[in-house]
């Protein structure tokens, strides 16, 4: 498994469990605002979101963004007009969302048996220095 | 076996990743529209099969006759690229003229009337002239070696947003909001912060010169903009704006109760963005929201940057036209729409939603019907575009746009799910957004762009299901303010615009500003569309966009403000047309007169963005002297008192939203204060405090309440002064009487707030 590929689930769940963990104890430390906007505003539409695979990060970015405040109003919305308003359920129903998300995501990048015809992505690799010299030769006159 | 180590690529173009030795695929979306756009530009017949790049897995790279075989097709399809090129520059070839106008064998080919689209190839031709075809070639196209990529350090331009930032943070630190004028914030501004902001616009258009503009650098200067920009409140050190208040305070209610009464009022029947802010506040382990509040402009900007780029995108590949477009964004919104507030939020829905739309729900252009449909013309529509030397072949000519994303069934359901979601969330949070969503889709629709059509159905539902069931309790008590501007364009209009011309002198000035921006951001916006029409780049989802939200002044008067609204729904496509116009088509870089042009527009806009947006800050910025009284008069007020101000501007209601009765002097009828009618013989003195007494001893005895306050402060009597009068009384008259009256006790005054109690005549036994 790639690194890229554990990363942000690893994230996702380690956010939810702290955001959960200081909600639910009522913890005051000067961490707990922006991890509470972090995980709120980012990690539930991030675990969903990445299942779908898509190629570009700032399609990602947009609709993992809109997915979590759709949640986020969503499971408040629910709670108060159910009467059991609480903001650490509420945190706790989506950090339970993010980890579903997060284990598809691990679930999906699993390592497999490869075989000859499977791909590995090298986009960020460094050009070989046979292909620098071939393009230098061919284009510089 | 793990294939590991780079790929090598070969051939001119980037769109499906294929290896040439096993065969196995996979689709990738980095291409290039210079390139491709060279390509079908040369060859028409070319298509995206033919356009994949080459490329070879790690492992099939070992074999070498399998490389060289590549590597001699890669370079004799640039070359044979090259060598049309240089034939279409001789003249010799005129079949490929024709054909450059885009399969049109009868059109003559004249060297005077090539089309513009031919620029980037003549540029490439006449480079070719200059030295090896093949390096010209290789230079213009992207999708080259990995190797002969990157971008130019710009260690200046990095140099350039430091020095930017850093003067900016040290020089607003230095403004006193207290000293600010009718103008608002800008003339109060330091030298350092004016230069920041003029260094930044001009390093931006200087990067746009590059011969390949960097994403990050960009990225980097659109961030640094939005912070200089929209982050202007946080070193003052203060909450603006009254509205901020009042949501914090509906946030607090929903926080303390855990539910919502729709009959207290309106924000109650669209609650949405509260559950959110009521969730981020309590998780956060913060009292109010007013604890981050300030943060909002910037935040909700930040958001709205990822959708922003995504259309652009949808529309062109060059990246300079896709971050001129969001650049011109944010010179635009001048309107001050993104504070604390369901609307901030509403306009990301909005971009997310679109953004959705356009990236995976665009119906391709059909090439073939869109020829029919102007073939089909009428011969009077067709003569007389020919005598407006449009010509057919005008009409017809288009470049393709660049691609729809593919994205599997499930993965389409998944991006369609989402924007339901968006949309429920929006409908239950603002009434103005989900209408403005719905005509942009159905105007997609109407012209045939949008292939997720149950969408506007999806949403129509959903904006009837919620005004059916949730909102009664508003709607049975106010129809008349939601209906009663259908269709009253004219009477919408001047609400909007007409009655906004009014204020003192430095106000006047203020508006007349915004009124300057928005038009030359529209004008902009207008040359660009026929600049992009000419060179045969159609836009239609965009134009359609950017022309929708006008629909809703048909609809809403919206309070006076829906002017500003359709301006700020149209503004991210306007942008795009505006930015359009200020570059070159077809991704061509811009010359140093066009860049000239364009710092020159984009300095100005910025001057007139300071103005327009920052020119009520005398009224918005409250001191913590208000705040401080208004703290003040929740100590002295019993709960279910009757609380009275001047007028809107005032830090309250922050706590306590329904705590107690809150009335404005400033809504009052002529007719609830008796001062429709002739004064009684011997009311000389005392006539607007007696007035106003008598109307709040009436409300008391009516609603039971404990006691009644009036609460007077400085920033209300400014907005008076700044705005001019809008109610039946002027304040600072009353504030006189007031002070002389029997009927009324000061209990608070610290110079810049001051709080009377009502003397009432029938509360007997107090609490």
């Amino acid at each position: 498994m790639s690194r890229a590929a554990w990363l942000w689930p690893a994230a996702i769940i380690a956010s939810g469990s702290a955001a959960t963990v200081a909600t639910l104890l009522d913890l005051h430390t000067a961490a707990r605002a922006p991890l509470a906007f972090w995980f709120l505003l980012v990690c539930p539409g991030m675990a969903l979101i990445r299942l779908l695979r898509l190629a570009d990060p700032w399609q990602e970015l947009t609709l993992a963004l809109a997915l979590s405040i759709a949640l986020d109003a969503m499971v408040a919305g629910v709670l108060v007009y159910s009467g059991a308003w609480s903001a650490g359920a509420a945190v706790a129903i989506l950090a339970g969302i993010s980890l579903a998300g997060a284990l598809g995501q691990l679930w999906r990048a699993r390592p497999r048996p490869s075989s000859s015809g499977v791909w590995q992505d090298v986009e960020g690799a460094e050009p070989s220095s046979e292909l620098r010299k071939f393009s230098q030769e061919r284009v510089e006159p | 076996m793990k294939l590991e180590g780079p790929w090598i690529t070969f051939g001119p173009m980037v769109t499906v990743r294929r290896c040439e030795g096993c065969g196995a695929s996979k689709p990738r979306v980095d291409s290039y529209a210079a390139g491709w756009r060279l390509l079908r530009m040369l060859e028409p017949s070319t298509s995206e099969e033919l356009l994949a790049q080459r490329e070879l897995c790690p492992a099939c790279a070992r074999d070498p006759e399998l490389r060289s075989k590549l590597r001699a097709e890669g370079w004799d399809m640039i070359d044979n690229c090259a060598h049309r090129t240089v034939t279409l520059l001789n003249g010799h070839d005129a079949g490929a003229v024709s054909r450059l106008g885009h399969d049109q064998p009868q059109a003559r080919p004249r060297r005077a009337t090539l089309d513009r689209r031919m620029a980037a190839g003549l540029r490439v031709a006449v480079a070719a002239r200059r030295g090896s075809v093949t390096q010209a070639l290789a230079r213009a196209m992207h999708g080259m070696p990995t190797a002969l990529r990157g971008a130019a350090p710009g260690t200046a331009a990095l140099l350039t947003l430091a020095a930017a930032l850093a003067a900016w943070w040290l020089g607003i630190r230095t403004v006193d909001p207290r000293q600010l004028g009718d103008l608002g914030l800008v003339p109060a501004l330091p030298l350092s912060v004016v230069l920041a902001v003029a260094a930044l616009n001009v390093s931006f258009c200087l990067t746009l010169r590059a011969a390949r503009p960097s994403t990050p650098m960009l990225l980097a200067h659109v961030v640094t903009l939005i912070v200089i920009l929209y982050a202007c409140a946080i070193p003052i050190q203060q909450v603006e704006f009254n509205a901020v208040w009042r949501h914090a305070g509906i946030t607090d209610y929903i926080m303390r109760t855990g539910g919502v009464d729709p009959t207290i009022d309106a924000y109650f029947n669209w609650p949405g963005f509260f559950f959110l802010a009521a969730l981020l506040t309590k998780a956060a382990g913060l009292s109010s929201t007013l604890d981050f509040s300030q943060l909002a402009p910037i935040a909700f900007n930040l958001f709205y940057l990822p959708p922003l780029v995504l259309i652009a995108r949808s529309a062109t590949r060059d990246p300079r036209l896709v971050w001129s477009a969001v650049w011109i964004f944010y010179l635009g919104n001048w309107t001050g729409q993104d504070y604390f507030a369901p609307q901030g939020l509403g306009l990301f829905t909005y971009l997310a939603v679109l953004a959705a739309i356009l990236t995976w729900f665009r119906t391709p252009v059909r090439r073939a019907r869109a020829l029919r449909r102007w073939g089909g013309l009428s011969t009077a529509p067709r003569v007389l575009m020919r005598g407006l030397r449009f010509s057919r072949r005008t009409f017809q000519r288009q470049l393709p746009e660049p691609p729809v994303e593919r994205l599997s069934p499930a993965g389409r359901a998944g991006v369609m799910l989402v924007c339901i979601a968006c949309i429920a969330v929006e409908v239950a949070s603002h009434q103005l957004t989900p209408f403005a969503i719905l005509l942009a889709i159905l105007a997609l629709i109407v012209v045939d762009r949008c292939s997720a059509r149950g969408l506007a159905t999806v949403t129509a539902v959903l904006i009837a299901t919620w005004l059916s069931f949730m909102t009664v309790d508003y709607l049975s008590g106010h129809m008349e303010n939601v209906t009663g501007s259908v269709g009253q364009v004219s009477a919408t209009v001047n609400a909007s615009v007409g009655s906004r011309v009014a204020g003192s002198s430095g106000h006047l000035i203020v508006v007349y500003v915004r009124i300057a921006v928005t038009a030359i951001v529209l004008a902009l916006a207008f040359a660009g569309f026929g600049y992009r029409f000419l060179a045969g780049e159609r836009s239609r989802s965009l134009t359609a966009l950017a022309l929708a939200p006008f629909a809703l002044a048909a609809v809403q008067a919206y309070g006076g403000e829906i002017a500003l609204r359709i301006y700020l729904f149209a503004l991210p496509f306007a942008a795009f047309f505006a930015a359009a116009a200020l570059l070159p088509s077809y991704g061509r870089r811009p010359g140093w007169a066009r860049t000239g042009v364009m710092i020159a527009i984009c300095l100005m806009l910025v001057a007139a963005f300071g103005y327009a947006r920052y020119g009520n800050e005398r009224i918005d910025v409250f001191s913590h002297r208000e705040v401080q009284a208004v703290e003040r008069m929740y100590h002295i007020a019993p709960r279910g008192s009757l609380l009275v101000a001047g007028s809107p501007y005032l830090p309250w209601r922050a706590r306590h939203y329904a705590d107690y009765d809150y009335k404005l002097v400033s809504r009052l009828k002529p007719s609830e204060l008796g001062l429709d009618r002739p004064a009684a013989p011997g009311r000389r003195n005392m006539v607007l405090a007696t007035d106003v007494a008598a109307w709040m001893q009436d409300r008391v005895t009516k609603k039971h309440n404990w006691a009644g306050f009036l609460i007077l402060s400085r920033t209300q009597f400014a907005a008076e002064r700044v705005l001019g009068s809008t109610g039946a009384v002027p304040l600072a008259e009353l504030a006189r009487e007031v002070e002389r009256s029997p009927r009324f006790k000061k209990v608070f005054d610290n110079g810049e707030g001051q709080v009377f109690q009502l003397v009432t005549r029938q509360r007997e036994g107090g609490r």
